[in-house]
Protein backbone atom coordinates (compact mmCIF):
# COMPACT_ATOMS: atom_id res chain seq x y z
CA UNK A 1 0.00 0.00 0.00
CA UNK A 2 1.11 3.42 -0.98
CA UNK A 3 1.04 6.02 1.55
CA UNK A 4 0.78 9.46 1.32
CA UNK A 5 0.18 12.52 3.01
CA UNK A 6 -0.73 16.07 3.03
CA UNK A 7 -0.17 16.61 6.41
CA UNK A 8 3.13 19.11 6.59
CA UNK A 9 4.13 18.45 10.51
CA UNK A 10 3.69 14.79 10.41
CA UNK A 11 6.52 15.24 6.56
CA UNK A 12 8.96 17.12 8.84
CA UNK A 13 9.25 14.70 11.54
CA UNK A 14 8.84 11.62 9.30
CA UNK A 15 12.04 13.44 7.96
CA UNK A 16 13.84 14.00 10.03
CA UNK A 17 13.37 11.44 12.42
CA UNK A 18 14.01 8.86 10.02
CA UNK A 19 17.34 10.72 9.14
CA UNK A 20 18.22 10.32 13.14
CA UNK A 21 17.36 7.31 13.36
CA UNK A 22 19.56 5.62 10.50
CA UNK A 23 22.35 8.04 12.00
CA UNK A 24 21.91 6.13 14.98
CA UNK A 25 21.34 2.74 13.75
CA UNK A 26 24.43 3.29 11.77
CA UNK A 27 26.61 4.16 14.56
CA UNK A 28 25.28 1.52 16.88
CA UNK A 29 26.28 -0.99 14.14
CA UNK A 30 29.93 0.74 13.15
CA UNK A 31 30.65 1.11 16.98
CA UNK A 32 29.72 -2.41 18.41
CA UNK A 33 27.42 -4.74 16.25
CA UNK A 34 29.89 -5.28 13.80
CA UNK A 35 32.60 -7.12 15.63
CA UNK A 36 30.65 -8.32 18.67
CA UNK A 37 27.26 -9.63 17.65
CA UNK A 38 26.00 -9.77 14.31
CA UNK A 39 26.51 -13.73 14.39
CA UNK A 40 25.10 -14.44 17.45
CA UNK A 41 21.50 -14.73 18.65
CA UNK A 42 21.96 -11.40 20.41
CA UNK A 43 22.39 -9.65 17.33
CA UNK A 44 19.68 -10.93 15.87
CA UNK A 45 17.77 -9.13 18.20
CA UNK A 46 19.62 -5.91 18.70
CA UNK A 47 19.95 -5.97 14.64
CA UNK A 48 15.90 -5.96 14.79
CA UNK A 49 16.07 -3.32 16.91
CA UNK A 50 18.16 -0.86 15.11
CA UNK A 51 16.14 -1.54 11.79
CA UNK A 52 12.97 -1.33 13.30
CA UNK A 53 11.25 1.68 11.47
CA UNK A 54 14.38 3.18 9.60
CA UNK A 55 12.01 2.63 5.74
CA UNK A 56 11.02 5.42 4.17
CA UNK A 57 7.68 4.50 4.00
CA UNK A 58 5.96 4.85 7.26
CA UNK A 59 4.89 2.02 9.17
CA UNK A 60 1.14 0.84 9.05
CA UNK A 61 -0.68 -0.78 12.09
CA UNK A 62 -0.75 -4.24 11.19
CA UNK A 63 -3.32 -6.39 13.14
CA UNK A 64 -2.18 -10.10 14.61
CA UNK A 65 -4.26 -11.45 11.55
CA UNK A 66 -3.21 -15.29 12.02
CA UNK A 67 -2.99 -17.65 8.54
CA UNK A 68 -2.23 -20.90 8.48
CA UNK A 69 1.28 -20.59 7.52
CA UNK A 70 2.32 -17.88 9.82
CA UNK A 71 0.43 -18.97 13.07
CA UNK A 72 -0.31 -22.52 14.62
CA UNK A 73 -3.30 -20.54 16.44
CA UNK A 74 -5.49 -21.39 13.27
CA UNK A 75 -5.01 -24.64 13.58
CA UNK A 76 -7.36 -24.03 16.85
CA UNK A 77 -9.73 -22.30 15.01
CA UNK A 78 -9.73 -25.24 12.95
CA UNK A 79 -9.89 -27.52 15.85
CA UNK A 80 -13.26 -25.46 17.13
CA UNK A 81 -15.08 -25.13 13.70
CA UNK A 82 -17.11 -28.52 14.13
CA UNK A 83 -17.48 -27.74 17.79
CA UNK A 84 -18.73 -23.95 17.68
CA UNK A 85 -22.19 -22.72 16.65
CA UNK A 86 -22.17 -20.97 13.35
CA UNK A 87 -25.12 -18.12 15.02
CA UNK A 88 -23.74 -16.65 18.57
CA UNK A 89 -25.89 -19.14 20.93
CA UNK A 90 -25.49 -20.24 24.50
CA UNK A 91 -23.53 -23.83 24.17
CA UNK A 92 -25.31 -26.61 25.64
CA UNK A 93 -23.34 -28.49 28.13
CA UNK A 94 -22.11 -31.27 25.55
CA UNK A 95 -21.10 -28.86 23.50
CA UNK A 96 -19.14 -26.72 26.25
CA UNK A 97 -17.06 -29.88 27.37
CA UNK A 98 -16.03 -30.61 23.96
CA UNK A 99 -14.43 -26.80 23.91
CA UNK A 100 -13.10 -27.07 27.31
CA UNK A 101 -11.24 -30.55 26.10
CA UNK A 102 -9.74 -28.68 22.99
CA UNK A 103 -8.99 -25.45 25.27
CA UNK A 104 -7.18 -27.44 27.60
CA UNK A 105 -5.05 -29.15 25.49
CA UNK A 106 -4.54 -25.75 23.62
CA UNK A 107 -3.43 -24.16 26.88
CA UNK A 108 -1.80 -26.88 28.71
CA UNK A 109 -4.12 -26.07 31.64
CA UNK A 110 -7.52 -27.36 33.12
CA UNK A 111 -9.99 -24.88 31.04
CA UNK A 112 -13.89 -25.55 32.63
CA UNK A 113 -17.38 -23.66 31.98
CA UNK A 114 -17.31 -23.67 35.79
CA UNK A 115 -15.19 -23.94 38.83
CA UNK A 116 -16.47 -25.00 42.31
CA UNK A 117 -19.85 -24.75 40.74
CA UNK A 118 -19.49 -20.99 39.77
CA UNK A 119 -20.16 -20.10 36.40
CA UNK A 120 -21.22 -17.37 34.18
CA UNK A 121 -24.27 -16.37 32.03
CA UNK A 122 -22.40 -17.80 28.89
CA UNK A 123 -19.57 -18.74 27.69
CA UNK A 124 -20.15 -18.54 23.91
CA UNK A 125 -21.14 -14.50 23.70
CA UNK A 126 -20.39 -10.82 21.95
CA UNK A 127 -17.03 -9.27 22.76
CA UNK A 128 -17.40 -5.37 22.89
CA UNK A 129 -14.03 -2.80 23.21
CA UNK A 130 -13.51 -1.57 26.56
CA UNK A 131 -11.73 1.75 27.49
CA UNK A 132 -8.54 1.60 29.93
CA UNK A 133 -9.21 1.48 33.72
CA UNK A 134 -7.46 3.58 36.17
CA UNK A 135 -5.39 1.75 38.13
CA UNK A 136 -4.04 3.72 40.83
CA UNK A 137 -5.01 7.45 42.13
CA UNK A 138 -3.38 10.09 39.83
CA UNK A 139 -3.47 7.73 36.92
CA UNK A 140 -4.19 9.02 33.79
CA UNK A 141 -4.17 7.22 30.14
CA UNK A 142 -0.82 7.90 29.00
CA UNK A 143 1.04 6.54 32.02
CA UNK A 144 -0.37 3.76 30.44
CA UNK A 145 1.75 3.36 27.81
CA UNK A 146 4.72 1.56 27.99
CA UNK A 147 6.53 3.39 24.86
CA UNK A 148 5.16 5.48 22.07
CA UNK A 149 4.52 2.72 20.12
CA UNK A 150 2.49 1.40 22.96
CA UNK A 151 0.72 4.51 23.16
CA UNK A 152 -0.42 4.55 19.70
CA UNK A 153 -1.57 1.74 19.19
CA UNK A 154 -3.80 1.62 22.67
CA UNK A 155 -3.58 5.09 23.89
CA UNK A 156 -6.88 6.25 21.34
CA UNK A 157 -9.18 4.22 23.72
CA UNK A 158 -8.80 6.40 26.18
CA UNK A 159 -9.87 5.65 29.92
CA UNK A 160 -13.02 5.05 31.70
CA UNK A 161 -14.43 7.64 33.69
CA UNK A 162 -15.49 5.62 36.35
CA UNK A 163 -13.44 2.63 38.67
CA UNK A 164 -13.48 -1.33 37.94
CA UNK A 165 -15.36 -3.66 39.55
CA UNK A 166 -12.68 -3.85 42.24
CA UNK A 167 -11.96 -0.37 42.62
CA UNK A 168 -7.78 0.68 41.75
CA UNK A 169 -5.50 -1.91 40.90
CA UNK A 170 -3.28 -0.64 43.60
CA UNK A 171 -3.52 1.76 46.54
CA UNK A 172 -1.12 4.69 45.19
CA UNK A 173 1.51 4.43 42.17
CA UNK A 174 4.68 3.48 44.83
CA UNK A 175 2.50 0.05 45.64
CA UNK A 176 1.38 -0.28 41.90
CA UNK A 177 3.15 -3.41 40.64
CA UNK A 178 3.84 -5.41 37.65
CA UNK A 179 0.72 -7.76 38.42
CA UNK A 180 -1.53 -5.06 38.73
CA UNK A 181 -0.10 -3.42 35.47
CA UNK A 182 -0.56 -6.97 33.99
CA UNK A 183 -4.28 -7.09 35.46
CA UNK A 184 -4.88 -3.82 33.66
CA UNK A 185 -3.48 -4.79 30.75
CA UNK A 186 -5.35 -7.97 29.98
CA UNK A 187 -8.81 -7.46 31.91
CA UNK A 188 -11.95 -8.38 30.40
CA UNK A 189 -15.86 -7.23 31.59
CA UNK A 190 -17.97 -9.60 32.63
CA UNK A 191 -21.57 -9.90 33.71
CA UNK A 192 -20.86 -11.26 37.00
CA UNK A 193 -24.63 -10.04 37.94
CA UNK A 194 -25.82 -12.54 35.61
CA UNK A 195 -24.29 -15.30 36.90
CA UNK A 196 -26.40 -18.21 37.94
CA UNK A 197 -26.93 -17.56 41.59
CA UNK A 198 -25.01 -14.22 42.13
CA UNK A 199 -28.32 -13.09 44.04
CA UNK A 200 -28.18 -15.68 46.79
CA UNK A 201 -24.25 -15.25 47.01
CA UNK A 202 -23.34 -12.27 46.14
CA UNK A 203 -19.95 -11.75 48.70
CA UNK A 204 -19.11 -15.43 48.09
CA UNK A 205 -19.40 -14.61 44.00
CA UNK A 206 -17.39 -11.25 44.25
CA UNK A 207 -14.08 -12.87 45.65
CA UNK A 208 -14.94 -16.22 43.37
CA UNK A 209 -14.52 -13.43 40.39
CA UNK A 210 -12.08 -11.49 41.41
CA UNK A 211 -9.05 -11.35 39.25
CA UNK A 212 -10.41 -14.88 38.29
CA UNK A 213 -8.12 -15.55 34.89
CA UNK A 214 -10.14 -16.32 31.83
CA UNK A 215 -9.02 -18.18 28.09
CA UNK A 216 -10.69 -15.77 25.70
CA UNK A 217 -10.61 -16.98 22.32
CA UNK A 218 -12.12 -15.87 18.81
CA UNK A 219 -12.77 -18.91 17.08
CA UNK A 220 -12.70 -17.39 13.82
CA UNK A 221 -8.30 -17.32 13.98
CA UNK A 222 -7.96 -19.16 17.31
CA UNK A 223 -6.45 -16.11 18.39
CA UNK A 224 -6.09 -16.26 22.50
CA UNK A 225 -5.88 -14.11 25.63
CA UNK A 226 -5.17 -15.38 29.08
CA UNK A 227 -7.22 -12.36 30.46
CA UNK A 228 -8.66 -12.22 34.30
CA UNK A 229 -11.84 -10.44 35.03
CA UNK A 230 -11.54 -6.73 36.68
CA UNK A 231 -14.65 -5.47 35.91
CA UNK A 232 -18.31 -6.51 36.18
CA UNK A 233 -20.68 -5.08 32.63
CA UNK A 234 -21.38 -4.39 29.69
CA UNK A 235 -25.05 -3.73 30.51
CA UNK A 236 -27.66 -6.07 28.81
CA UNK A 237 -28.87 -3.51 26.57
CA UNK A 238 -26.00 -2.91 24.99
CA UNK A 239 -26.38 -6.39 22.85
CA UNK A 240 -22.80 -7.13 24.05
CA UNK A 241 -22.08 -9.97 26.79
CA UNK A 242 -18.77 -9.01 27.68
CA UNK A 243 -16.16 -6.16 27.35
CA UNK A 244 -12.24 -6.47 26.22
CA UNK A 245 -9.42 -3.60 27.57
CA UNK A 246 -7.49 -2.50 24.23
CA UNK A 247 -4.68 -4.58 24.69
CA UNK A 248 -7.31 -7.95 24.63
CA UNK A 249 -9.27 -6.48 22.14
CA UNK A 250 -5.99 -5.99 19.73
CA UNK A 251 -5.04 -9.90 20.35
CA UNK A 252 -8.03 -11.36 19.23
CA UNK A 253 -7.65 -9.60 15.84
CA UNK A 254 -11.02 -7.47 16.95
CA UNK A 255 -9.64 -4.02 17.57
CA UNK A 256 -10.69 -2.52 13.98
CA UNK A 257 -13.79 -1.94 12.67
CA UNK A 258 -16.80 -2.54 15.01
CA UNK A 259 -14.62 -3.65 17.70
CA UNK A 260 -16.87 -6.42 18.48
CA UNK A 261 -16.57 -9.87 18.15
CA UNK A 262 -18.37 -14.06 18.99
CA UNK A 263 -15.83 -15.11 21.45
CA UNK A 264 -15.01 -18.15 24.01
CA UNK A 265 -14.88 -17.61 27.25
CA UNK A 266 -13.73 -19.90 29.79
CA UNK A 267 -12.45 -20.14 33.27
CA UNK A 268 -8.65 -20.98 34.03
CA UNK A 269 -8.32 -23.36 36.82
CA UNK A 270 -4.60 -21.89 38.04
CA UNK A 271 -4.23 -21.94 41.78
CA UNK A 272 -0.73 -21.62 41.65
CA UNK A 273 -1.34 -18.97 40.04
CA UNK A 274 1.60 -20.06 37.01
CA UNK A 275 -0.44 -18.89 33.73
CA UNK A 276 0.94 -15.73 32.85
CA UNK A 277 -1.86 -13.25 31.65
CA UNK A 278 -1.54 -12.33 27.54
CA UNK A 279 -1.46 -13.41 24.58
CA UNK A 280 -1.22 -17.29 23.74
CA UNK A 281 0.59 -18.80 21.14
CA UNK A 282 -0.33 -22.57 20.22
CA UNK A 283 1.94 -24.98 21.10
CA UNK A 284 3.33 -27.41 18.46
CA UNK A 285 0.74 -30.59 19.39
CA UNK A 286 -1.70 -28.39 19.02
CA UNK B 1 4.01 -4.78 23.72
CA UNK B 2 7.74 -5.64 24.24
CA UNK B 3 8.58 -4.47 27.59
CA UNK B 4 12.39 -3.28 27.84
CA UNK B 5 14.94 -3.55 30.52
CA UNK B 6 14.87 0.03 30.62
CA UNK B 7 11.13 0.87 30.35
CA UNK B 8 10.67 1.82 34.06
CA UNK B 9 13.13 4.25 34.34
CA UNK B 10 12.41 5.98 30.95
CA UNK B 11 9.25 8.74 31.25
CA UNK B 12 7.79 9.18 27.47
CA UNK B 13 4.71 11.24 28.48
CA UNK B 14 5.51 14.36 27.96
CA UNK B 15 6.47 13.24 24.23
CA UNK B 16 3.39 11.64 23.61
CA UNK B 17 1.70 14.48 25.03
CA UNK B 18 2.97 16.25 22.72
CA UNK B 19 2.49 13.84 19.39
CA UNK B 20 -0.56 14.02 20.73
CA UNK B 21 -1.69 17.56 20.05
CA UNK B 22 -0.80 17.83 16.05
CA UNK B 23 -3.65 15.85 15.11
CA UNK B 24 -2.18 12.51 13.48
CA UNK B 25 -3.75 9.39 11.53
CA UNK B 26 -3.55 6.57 13.74
CA UNK B 27 -0.66 5.06 11.14
CA UNK B 28 1.37 8.36 11.14
CA UNK B 29 1.13 8.82 14.89
CA UNK B 30 2.09 4.94 14.85
CA UNK B 31 4.79 5.45 12.43
CA UNK B 32 6.53 8.09 14.37
CA UNK B 33 6.34 6.36 18.01
CA UNK B 34 8.23 3.42 16.03
CA UNK B 35 11.17 6.09 15.19
CA UNK B 36 11.08 7.43 18.59
CA UNK B 37 11.18 4.15 20.25
CA UNK B 38 13.93 2.65 17.87
CA UNK B 39 15.97 5.25 18.07
CA UNK B 40 15.83 5.37 22.22
CA UNK B 41 16.43 1.63 22.36
CA UNK B 42 19.75 2.38 19.98
CA UNK B 43 20.86 5.35 21.76
CA UNK B 44 20.79 3.64 25.07
CA UNK B 45 22.27 0.61 23.67
CA UNK B 46 25.01 2.36 22.16
CA UNK B 47 25.58 4.08 25.56
CA UNK B 48 25.71 0.77 27.59
CA UNK B 49 27.68 -0.53 24.92
CA UNK B 50 30.38 2.59 25.16
CA UNK B 51 31.09 1.37 29.01
CA UNK B 52 31.06 -2.61 28.59
CA UNK B 53 34.38 -4.25 27.50
CA UNK B 54 34.23 -6.94 24.83
CA UNK B 55 33.53 -9.80 27.15
CA UNK B 56 30.86 -7.75 28.89
CA UNK B 57 29.14 -6.82 25.78
CA UNK B 58 28.76 -10.12 24.72
CA UNK B 59 27.21 -11.35 28.05
CA UNK B 60 24.92 -8.20 28.05
CA UNK B 61 23.85 -8.98 24.82
CA UNK B 62 22.92 -12.71 25.43
CA UNK B 63 20.90 -11.53 28.24
CA UNK B 64 19.14 -9.20 26.05
CA UNK B 65 18.30 -11.76 23.41
CA UNK B 66 16.73 -14.10 26.46
CA UNK B 67 14.90 -10.75 27.30
CA UNK B 68 16.37 -11.55 31.09
CA UNK B 69 15.77 -8.18 32.61
CA UNK B 70 17.26 -9.76 35.89
CA UNK B 71 20.40 -10.72 34.84
CA UNK B 72 20.83 -7.21 32.76
CA UNK B 73 20.54 -5.20 35.82
CA UNK B 74 22.83 -7.41 37.83
CA UNK B 75 25.52 -6.81 35.16
CA UNK B 76 24.76 -3.41 34.37
CA UNK B 77 25.17 -2.50 38.58
CA UNK B 78 28.53 -4.19 38.72
CA UNK B 79 29.89 -2.78 35.64
CA UNK B 80 28.50 0.43 35.20
CA UNK B 81 28.56 3.23 37.82
CA UNK B 82 25.00 5.12 37.84
CA UNK B 83 24.03 3.17 35.31
CA UNK B 84 20.05 4.04 35.89
CA UNK B 85 21.33 7.76 35.98
CA UNK B 86 23.48 7.55 32.67
CA UNK B 87 20.13 5.73 31.23
CA UNK B 88 18.04 8.45 31.96
CA UNK B 89 20.36 11.59 30.91
CA UNK B 90 21.11 9.71 27.89
CA UNK B 91 17.28 9.63 27.12
CA UNK B 92 16.95 12.59 28.44
CA UNK B 93 19.31 14.40 25.90
CA UNK B 94 17.40 12.36 22.66
CA UNK B 95 13.92 13.34 24.55
CA UNK B 96 15.12 17.30 24.24
CA UNK B 97 16.00 16.49 20.80
CA UNK B 98 12.54 15.17 19.90
CA UNK B 99 10.88 18.19 21.78
CA UNK B 100 12.64 20.74 20.13
CA UNK B 101 11.76 19.03 16.39
CA UNK B 102 7.81 18.61 17.89
CA UNK B 103 7.73 22.02 18.92
CA UNK B 104 9.06 22.96 15.29
CA UNK B 105 6.46 20.71 13.75
CA UNK B 106 3.90 22.59 15.71
CA UNK B 107 4.92 26.15 14.15
CA UNK B 108 4.85 24.14 10.87
CA UNK B 109 1.02 23.15 11.34
CA UNK B 110 0.06 26.64 12.76
CA UNK B 111 1.44 28.94 9.62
Amino acid sequence: MQFSSKHPPFEYLHKKWTAKHKNLSDNLIDKHLKNVALGSLGGLMLFGGVNAAISNQPVLPIQPHITPTTNKNALLSAELKDKVPDEVRNLNSEEEKKVEEVLTKFLGTPVKASIDGVRLNKTYALIGAEQHLYRYPGDNVFAHAKSTTDWAMYGDSGIAPGLGAWGYFAPSKEQFSEEDEQRERYYIAVQTFLAPGFAENVAKYRDFFKYRKMLVVNPKTGQAVVTDIADAGPSEWTGKHLGGSPEVMFNLGLAEGPRKGAVLYFFIDDPQNAIPLGPVVAPNNI
Amino acid sequence: MHKHFYTHIIEIETIIVELDSLDLSPSQKLHLSHLIDSSLHNVILDAILSELDEIDKKTFIYHLSTNDHSQIWILLNQKIENVEMKIKQTAENLKQEFYKDLQEAKRIKHK
